[in-house]
């Protein structure tokens, strides 16, 4: 199902907005973005959406208390 | 109260247990509360905890003799491992996993399967695609494969089968992961994935190779080749409709129209931002004239007619088209260049935040892509080898060694 928002977006700005992993066009925060750059008559760069992280790697830390973990000296 | 970013990047409550050890809760991407817990060593427990420790020490050790019992099932067909390995109750996503698994080439097919026999590594129902690594120096547990149901515009930007290809790439990375240095300022030792810890014939891991390649000055020329290469595809594609031909004259006079159209409101926009911010109005006054530019701007007649021409002439079907063959054949070096050069290739990557100082994300980031397009998506792979030629070598080496078994699973140590 195609929303209505991302072919308005492509019809006005002739390019599609940037799409990151995990995101999708459906995504109601997304559509906003959208309506508010058609709004805006700005299309949306990827320096807007710099606080979006797409992990699709999660990569569980080891936590401290490891045998192996040494604390940084006090300078 | 502390926050924890989800896999979209938002924070969300980090809530402890407040029990004294390391454990607590957050609420996942579809807002259920998800208990986490760092696997201990039974016998510190129960000294430290007596007898209610002991007794759960205990009920910890069956669950993971029962997960030692599961990952020593070996799987005939990946069919069979998926019935085993499947945690949830959507029974059309499990279907799904089987026929995604399907598009891959017959080698990729095997190489999966052989890679996941043995370890127990599981699928589990989630918004968002994702795979997740779980490692500590006591314990180490199996990869966990998280998949959204698809479906949607979206889907027309991957190849089919890539994205669970992507993921389960991240998945043998981890599952061939080796002891070594997880954090060199802190000298902190782990498990991790064979993309940073394996040395290829050139003395270097995947993730040093890729890492290099960020300061390698040819890297801008790289670029901009195949910026330009991505560009005449497009024009290519579109160019050979007769159909866009005679609608985008039209639609590019339209936007011009539009865009002149849309000013005045714009300059008010602005004009009202800078008042607020130069503490000129308040709040209260700020949301009521920004209410009354966006109704004027709905009723401006002007606009709505402009609005519906561009309407008339759309090429969307077109556009979304050819977006959907160059994401396909362009979307994995786009996201290579962003983690290397910082720049996207078509709007399609991980997002600059993401990549941040985490030396490891761009090895294992790459193998998952060199994965996916090999098993799924031979226009990409082409692609990976004509811009990132060396680094698919790398790449195709620690692939060959998994795939003829020169490399032991992290439960075979």
């Amino acid at each position: 199902m195609e929303p209505k928002i991302i072919q308005q977006y492509v019809d006005i700005f002739g390019t599609f907005p940037p799409l990151f992993t995990t995101m999708t066009y459906e995504d109601e925060w997304y559509q906003k973005k959208m309506e508010e750059a058609i709004n805006n008559g700005k299309p949306i760069t990827e320096d807007d959406l710099s606080e979006i992280e797409g992990a699709d790697l999660e990569i569980e830390q080891p936590k401290s208390g490891f045998s192996s973990f040494k604390q940084p000296k006090k300078e | 109260m502390p926050t924890k970013p989800n896999s979209a990047g938002e924070q969300q409550d980090y809530v402890p247990a407040g029990n004294g050890d390391p454990s607590g809760e957050y609420a996942d991407e579809v807002g259920a509360n998800v208990h986490f817990q760092v696997f201990k060593k039974p016998a510190d427990q129960s000294a430290v905890k007596g007898v209610i420790a002991e007794g759960k020490a205990k009920e910890e050790m069956k669950i993971k003799v029962d997960q030692k019992a599961q990952a020593e099932q070996q799987h005939k067909t990946f069919s069979d491992y998926v019935d085993s390995n499947f945690k949830g109750k959507k029974t059309e996503l499990k279907e799904k996993i089987k026929t995604d698994f399907s598009f891959g080439d017959p080698d990729s097919q095997k190489v999966l399967l052989d890679s996941f026999n043995g370890t127990g590594t599981s699928f589990t129902p989630s918004k968002k695609d994702c795979c997740v690594m779980l490692g500590s120096a006591y314990v180490q547990t199996q990869p966990l494969v998280k998949l959204s149901s698809g479906g949607g515009l979206q889907d027309n930007h991957y190849s089919k089968g890539g994205v669970f290809y992507h993921e389960c790439g991240h998945a043998i990375d981890a599952i061939y992961s080796q002891q070594g240095i997880y954090d060199e300022k802190y000298n902190i030792k782990g498990w991790v994935p064979a993309s940073y810890s394996v040395k290829l014939s050139n003395g270097k891991t995947l993730a040093e190779s890729i890492n290099e390649f960020r300061k390698d000055k040819g890297i801008t020329q790289t670029y901009a080749l195949a910026k330009k290469a991505v560009e005449d595809k497009t024009k290519e594609i579109l160019e050979s409709n007769p159909e866009y031909k005679k609608k985008k004259a039209v639609l590019d006079q339209l936007r011009e129209q539009r865009e002149s159209a849309v000013k005045k409101y714009v300059d008010e926009r602005d004009s009202l931002n800078k008042r607020y911010h130069n503490n000129e109005i308040t709040g209260v006054e700020y949301w009521r004239a920004m209410d009354d530019i966006d109704s004027r701007q709905s009723a401006d007649k002007t606009l709505q007619e402009i609005s519906a021409k561009i309407n008339d002439n759309s090429v969307f079907g077109i556009e979304a088209n050819a977006k959907g063959i160059i994401d396909q054949e362009f979307g994995d070096i786009s996201d290579m260049f962003e983690a290397s050069y910082g720049l996207s290739l078509t709007g399609m990557g991980h997002g600059s935040r993401y990549w941040g100082k985490d030396r490891m994300k761009r090895g294992a980031e790459f193998f998952a892509e060199y994965v996916s397009a090999r098993a799924t998506n031979q226009a990409s792979m082409k692609r990976i080898q004509e811009y990132f030629p060396e680094q698919a070598k790398q790449a195709e080496e620690l692939y060959s060694k998994i795939a003829k078994g020169e490399l032991k699973k992290w439960n075979q140590k």
